[in-house]
């Protein structure tokens, strides 16, 4: 009987050791038969990590890594698609633009390129290339810029100002795929690049565009680029490339050796599949992150080994008015008076104090409160129920109908606040019908519009980011025509060059919009930086902008302590 | 026996065509198109590359036709490829589906051993401080959410001792077993939990139903040491019932581990399927929602088949 039991024990712990050992990740050589096999059954399961990881050695403890994490599926899986946006740092490590701008967004100079001038005329850019190479070691040339551009005249999940800036240049509008973009000049190893008409951001946007390679992408269905192989282990020009993908579980980068300029004193960064990034942090897992979730705030102030930085960004949150009913018939808030009566009746300071006290700013227009570019002249809007609801009897509005509420945010605070401003309506007799959409934000707002009233954020790079909306198709669906005067105006802020114009253009875009409403502002929310300091060393005086897009961080002279 | 097995698998081929229906027209008749999740709110796209996108996915083709074609790939071991992340479906399988095992069968082991222990020590020792503790476990794991359990032991071993991992299933620094294992501990034992508690309850019962029988008695008076009483006498006996609940847990363990896998960042299956659900990523949802459906069908089969193995009043293939 004891020989059964020792048995039955023996086979117990084989099956329970085997099991914990088999699956995904074993790297290096293994210390025991059962991590062998089970190194086996995970390089037969695990294929696409098979395809996509060199063979690493196995990190040591206290080593000089930098810890980031991906909590969505899409970012797990592989390296992020850089054409929505930059995405977040970890994009910005690994690939470059033809310029590289500060914190600020205002100053530029060479990244890829090594020069650049512009035109008195404003319409030509000529950029002399730097001598960089792609982390396999081929050069980077003028070629790749012209391939870019005329990608991302093909791509179709694009960035609006990306796409904005590239439809600006001569030839863009006619351009077929396979095509010369005739706008795009190459000799040598200076590009030029040709544009219709003047576009006041174009130094911006040459910033923010990651240059990809020819050489690896040439032929590829650009249609689909987001969901390419290329990003399983991308080729890059930036100072780190990708060492090792093990999807869903982790990706690392290493140092590229390719990178002409100083090195990084962080000699990898390594970005963990984890939901939930209080926990990571918690748990050694996370030394860097942005939030302006209340509650994430909350936690990282209250963990002794970070420290937080503000960042101020247009961060817009705000309603979407759809002004036509299911049927597509205009409704009651087609009249801009029933718009502005929706303003004074939202208590949007209350909202900020009870859910963004410090770092939300009541925004009655695309300018930002206590920002050079804000228009004083401007009603500050206040809440005022009695005028909203005389506002509204005097439009003639219908109180038997329901207005319907929808945000697609899903976290705790969203809910929040559309629930408390559903109650402010009801006080003045407006009833409402508060959801959160049950379908793709995308399909929700654009191609289903069944609401009056949807909440939507919109991290914008630049003030044209915010008006541009007003000009796009998409809100062609909601709003209908808008005023041409009010199109002129957003025409001549994006084209405008002189800074003094172009200020004059904006207050009185700022003006006519608080006129007319067309978007339903909410706030703004500026952004916390978590850095943990007792094991990072940042350069001092660092200054962080904008995590969505592409700046220098200076990333250079962080350190592990 | 071979008959018996034979007429069940066959009964599964309709039974999984069935579910391949339901999965697909479930999921492709939602009033949801697949490609707007693949364009971010801020982004505009025209029509025409809307076509194009559900052209290149062959969305644009009449929905039977779009099945004939998904069903046709799949006989052929084609899964296809994910829309959000363009990975094979095949690949995201043979990654995910083996994660799930490994919890679904390392909890199913841990929670067994546990379990049939404490309830058979319980039976034993009735009314002792072993049946108390027994019957105090039980209640907790049934009372207590997982994910709260799991979220408990994460605070003290992952954060506030920091012996174990927070989450996820390895890192570049794995070697060794004891590396890999680590990653296992808090996730199996937050999942087995529940089962510790429902198998302690079942072998308890049944060890006391058997201890009970007639068999048993005469065992005794023939002066059988108590030890064997026990062991080869009662223990053989109340086995058999607690076997099936096992087996029975398994598909619900494999279907069931979205909580688990959720607080734990385990990137098992139902993590791909919360996600593809979540971005709209139809290939993905409808191979991980048929495979689920086909392992519990093979369960069900084996399950059959293990009952009637262990108990001979089963008559295989008979009517």
């Amino acid at each position: 009987m004891k020989k059964r039991f020792a048995s039955f024990v023996a086979l117990a712990l084989v099956c329970a050791m085997t099991l914990a050992a088999c699956g995904g990740g074993g790297n290096a050589g293994s210390s025991t038969a059962a991590s062998t096999a089970a190194e086996e059954v995970s390089e037969a399961a695990d294929t696409s990590a098979a395809e996509t990881t060199e063979e690493t050695e196995p990190a040591a403890e206290n080593e000089n890594v930098l810890y980031y994490i991906a909590t969505d599926d899409a970012s797990s899986e592989r390296v992020n698609y850089p054409f929505n946006n930059r995405a977040r740092f970890f994009c910005n490590l690994l690939w470059r633009s033809l310029l590289t701008t500060d914190a600020d967004f205002a100053t530029f100079k060479g990244d890829l390129a090594s020069d650049y001038s512009v035109s008195d005329d404003g319409l030509t850019y000529t950029f002399t290339m730097a001598d960089v190479k792609w982390s396999d070691g081929e050069p980077v040339t003028a070629e790749d810029v012209k391939f870019t551009f005329e990608m991302i005249l093909q791509l179709t999940s694009i960035n609006s100002n990306y796409a904005n800036a590239a439809k600006q240049i001569v030839g863009a509008n006619t351009f077929q795929p396979g095509g010369d973009l005739e706008g795009i000049t190459v000799d040598g190893n200076t590009v030029t690049i040709q544009l219709d008409s003047l576009y006041a951001d174009f130094e911006k946007i040459m910033s923010q565009i990651a240059i990809m390679p020819k050489h690896v992408l040439e032929g590829e269905d650009f249609t689909v680029f987001a969901q390419s192989s290329f990003f399983d282990m991308p080729v890059t020009n930036g100072m780190y490339k990708v060492e090792e993908v093990v999807p869903a579980n982790y990706i690392i980068y290493t140092i590229n050796e390719h990178y002409e300029g100083e090195k990084p004193q962080i000699e990898k960064i390594h970005i963990s599949a984890l939901s939930d990034p209080i926990v990571a942090a918690q748990g050694g897992q996370l030394d860097f992150w942005n939030t302006n979730n209340p509650a994430e705030i909350e936690a990282f102030r209250a963990m002794d080994n970070f420290t937080e930085f503000d960042i101020n960004i247009l961060y817009y949150r705000y309603f979407v008015v759809n002004c036509y009913d299911d049927d597509g018939n205009p409704n009651a808030l087609m009249d801009p008076k029933v718009r502005q009566a929706l303003v004074y009746a939202i208590d949007r300071q209350a909202l900020v104090d009870a859910y963004y006290d410090g770092f939300g700013v009541v925004s009655n227009s695309g300018g930002v409160p206590n920002t050079p570019e804000y228009n004083s002249a401007q009603s500050d809007m206040a809440y005022d129920p009695d005028l909203a609801k005389s506002m509204l009897e005097e439009a003639g509005f219908d109180f038997s109908q329901t207005l319907r509420l929808r945000y697609y945010s899903g976290d705790q605070t969203t809910q929040n606040f559309m629930e408390a401003i559903g109650a402010m309506l009801n006080e003045i007799g407006i009833q409402t019908d508060v959801m959160k959409f049950e379908n793709d934000a995308t399909e929700e707002l654009w191609t289903l519009r069944n609401y009056e009233l949807a909440q939507k954020n919109l991290s914008a790079f630049t003030y044209s980011e915010w008006y541009g909306e007003y000009i796009n198709e998409n809100y062609a669906k909601v709003l209908g025509d808008i005023d041409p005067e009010f199109s002129q105006l957003i025409t001549s802020y994006n084209t405008t060059v002189d800074a003094a114009e172009r200020q004059q253009s904006f207050d009185d875009l700022q003006m006519m919009e608080q006129e007319m409403i067309y978007k339903l502002p909410l706030f703004t929310v500026n952004q916390k930086l978590f850095v943990n300091t007792d094991k990072i060393e940042l350069p001092s005086g660092i200054e962080f902008g904008n995590p969505w897009y592409n700046y220098d961080m200076q990333f250079e002279s962080w350190s592990v302590k | 026996m071979g008959k018996f097995i034979l007429k069940k698998v066959l009964m599964m081929i309709p039974m999984l065509f069935i579910v391949s229906l339901l999965v697909f027209f479930a999921i492709r008749t939602t009033k949801a198109d697949p490609v707007t999740y693949l364009i971010p709110a801020d982004v505009v796209i025209s029509e025409e590359n809307m076509e194009a996108l559900r052209a290149r996915y062959g969305l644009d083709a009449p929905l039977y036709v779009q099945y004939f074609r998904w069903i046709g790939n799949l006989l052929r071991g084609d899964f296809g490829k994910s829309i959000v992340g363009g990975t094979s479906v095949a690949a995201i399988v043979a990654r995910s589906l083996p994660a799930t095992f490994e919890l679904a069968f390392g909890a199913l082991i841990i929670s067994s051993v546990i379990g049939i222990t404490l309830g058979v020590l319980s039976a034993i020792h009735q009314n002792g401080i072993i049946d108390y503790v027994g019957r105090f476990i039980a209640v907790l794991g049934t009372s207590m959410p997982q994910f709260f359990f799991g979220i408990i032991m994460i605070q003290i071993f992952a954060i506030k001792l920091g012996w174990l991992p927070v989450g996820g299933r390895t890192d570049p620094s794995v070697v060794t077993f004891w590396d890999r294992a680590k990653y296992l501990v808090l996730p199996t034992l937050t999942m087995s939990i529940a089962m510790i508690s429902t198998l302690l309850k079942y072998s308890r019962n049944s060890m006391l139903e058997v201890l009970n029988r007639d068999y048993i008695k005469t065992a005794r008076m023939k002066g059988i040491s108590e030890r064997r009483v026990y062991i080869t006498h009662a223990l053989r006996n109340a086995l058999r019932p607690v076997m099936v609940i096992i087996i029975f847990r398994l598909p619900l363990l494999i279907g069931g581990s979205v909580v688990i896998e959720s607080v734990f960042s385990w990137p098992g299956i139902s993590t791909q399927i919360v996600g593809a659900t979540t971005s709209g990523d139809y290939p993905v949802i409808m191979v991980t929602t048929l495979l689920i459906a086909a392992t519990i069908l093979v369960s069900s089969v084996l399950l059959d088949i293990i009952t009637a193995l262990l108990d001979p009043r089963v008559r295989l293939g008979k009517e």
